[in-house]
């Protein structure tokens, strides 16, 4: 079958430095799946390949069956996404923000659903630059789905959002792929985010790919559950950092 | 203007140029007069000969005009084009779907096209309100003649793309070190330059064009080295 996300073999060197190699991933649609790893692992490296911000130093990458070397503009086109810290026009409000967005997509979508779907809806005229790191990041989240993407690929998307902000997110995560059908990519460097929302983990430690796991089932065959799990795999052999 | 370019202007706030360029009208202006009536006060001075003339003291103003400019375009330039494509913004910038070179090409027509347009406009308002008045009043000796008018605006549309010309040079310093400083010490260094070789060559009014065209010679390749920076630029 055709994945939504997949990768083979993908690395990453700067400066001679290898933070990626031989990473494997594969998504299929309807996917929500979870990356997991420390601060430093890799994840955000692996979602600017996939975007095509940074060129891999070998191996492969396809999303939506498009390589992310030579067909980025397309992948960009169907996909969502938030790139650790997001950053706006900041003298604009949020919907001027969108539609700048929706005008280089050039992408027909309506930026008040998107604001109302993340809880922005009230900002009016408000420039960004007054908003709050929650605000921020929930403006993220509108721009990535503002124009129906069919993935979204989201980089630590609930981070600096307080407990209800991100109980609010986690509902839109599920929401958007149960109702819209959205396969959605999204990292963290802490377990429980993506545990809830998540329907399969992957862990990222030593520049790949270590484990995968499905939240439900770990309990099974795991009886110290996915924490004891996670350690476990991160554990083998020290941290990400090198 | 095309769409992005139309795209780039709604995203840029140009109200800091907007106040830049209005507060160097009353200099320009300031300063035309003054010089202008300066033999008035000095009528024995030799070193003001050079001033006394019409093409004199508007071809210090042209001067004034290339350095006040240069740096608008400078600063103009350093705010959406060296921020942009420094650090996270460009993460933004390079997640839009649309070819690099294209986006680029917008913003370098957006600043070159308001800076050297507004050096037109505020320089030719000067020079309009100062022959104006030389026609009804005159300070400078000698009649007004409709030749002097042709030339000094010539050279006020030399002065203008010249402006334009060096930031664009000061701008690939500034974009190699990503670095708005950079951008603006660059801005500063080359106008100084330049105005020194405009204000020794003010009695030859072709010697400008000729400076023109030797500066475009390293912008154009300078706007090239950009252009091939950002596209294999990674983020
Ligand atoms: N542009 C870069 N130049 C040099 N090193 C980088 C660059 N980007 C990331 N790194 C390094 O790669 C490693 C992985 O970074 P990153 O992908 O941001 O990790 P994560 O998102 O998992 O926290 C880190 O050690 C980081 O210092
Ligand atoms: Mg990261």
């Amino acid at each position: 079958m055709e994945y939504a996300i997949s990768a083979r073999g993908l690395a990453k060197s700067f400066r001679g430095r290898e933070v990626i190699r031989d990473c494997t991933l594969e998504i299929k649609r309807g996917e929500v799946y979870g990356f997991l790893g420390e601060n430093g692992a890799g994840k955000t490296t692996v979602f600017k390949m996939l975007l095509g911000l940074l060129k891999p130093s070998a191996g492969e990458a396809a999303v939506l069956g498009l390589d992310c070397v030579r067909q980025s503009p397309e992948i960009l086109r169907r996909t969502g996404s938030l790139i650790e810290t997001p950053v706006f026009y900041e003298h604009l409000s949020a919907r001027e923000n969108l539609e700048i967005h929706l005008a280089y997509l050039e992408a027909i979508g309506d930026p008040e659903e998107a604001l109302e779907l993340v809880g922005l809806q009230e900002t009016g005229e408000q420039p960004v630059a007054e908003f709050s790191l929650g605000m921020r990041q929930r403006l993220a989240v509108a721009r990535a789905i503002v124009h129906r993407p069919e993935v979204l690929i989201l980089d630590e998307p609930v981070n600096g959002l307080d407990p209800a902000g991100i109980h609010r997110m986690r509902e839109l995560f599920l929401h958007l792929n149960r109702e819209e059908g959205i396969t959605i990519l999204l990292s963290s460097h802490i377990l429980h985010e993506v545990e809830q929302t998540a329907s399969r983990i992957g862990i990222l430690t030593h520049g790949r790919v270590a484990a995968e796991v499905d939240p439900q089932e770990i309990g099974k065959d795991f009886p110290g559950g996915m924490e004891a799990y996670y350690l476990q795999v991160v554990g083998e052999g020290g941290t990400g950092h090198e | 203007m095309n769409k992005l370019t139309a795209l780039e202007l709604r995203r840029t706030s140009l109200r800091p140029y907007r106040i830049a360029a209005l507060s160097i009208f009353p200099v320009m202006l300031g300063l035309l007069y003054l010089l202008a009536s300066l033999p008035r006060w000095e009528p024995y001075s030799k070193d003001l000969d050079v001033l006394l003339d019409r093409d004199g003291v508007t071809g210090i103003v042209c001067v004034l005009c290339v350095f006040a400019f240069a740096m608008v375009f400078a600063a103009m330039a350093a705010k959406c084009v060296v921020e942009e494509y420094s650090g996270k913004r460009a993460v933004l910038l390079f997640s839009y779907p649309v070819s690099r070179r294209k986006i680029l090409g917008a913003k370098l027509w957006l600043v070159f096209g308001y800076t050297v347009l507004s050096a037109l406009t505020c320089g030719g308002a000067v020079l309009g309100i100062f022959f104006l008045t030389e026609w009804v009043f005159p300070l400078c000796p000698g009649a007004l003649a409709a030749g002097t008018v042709v030339s000094v605006f010539l050279r006020l549309l030399w002065s203008a793309l010249l402006a334009g010309v060096l930031g664009l040079i000061a701008l690939w310093f500034g974009f190699r070190k990503k670095s708005v400083t950079a951008t603006l010490t660059a801005g500063v260094i080359l106008s100084l330059i330049a105005c020194q070789v405009m204000s020794v060559t003010v009695g030859r009014p072709i010697s400008w064009l000729v400076l023109l065209v030797v500066a475009a010679v390293p912008a154009a390749l300078c706007a090239a080295g950009l252009f091939r920076e950002v596209e294999k630029m990674e983020v």
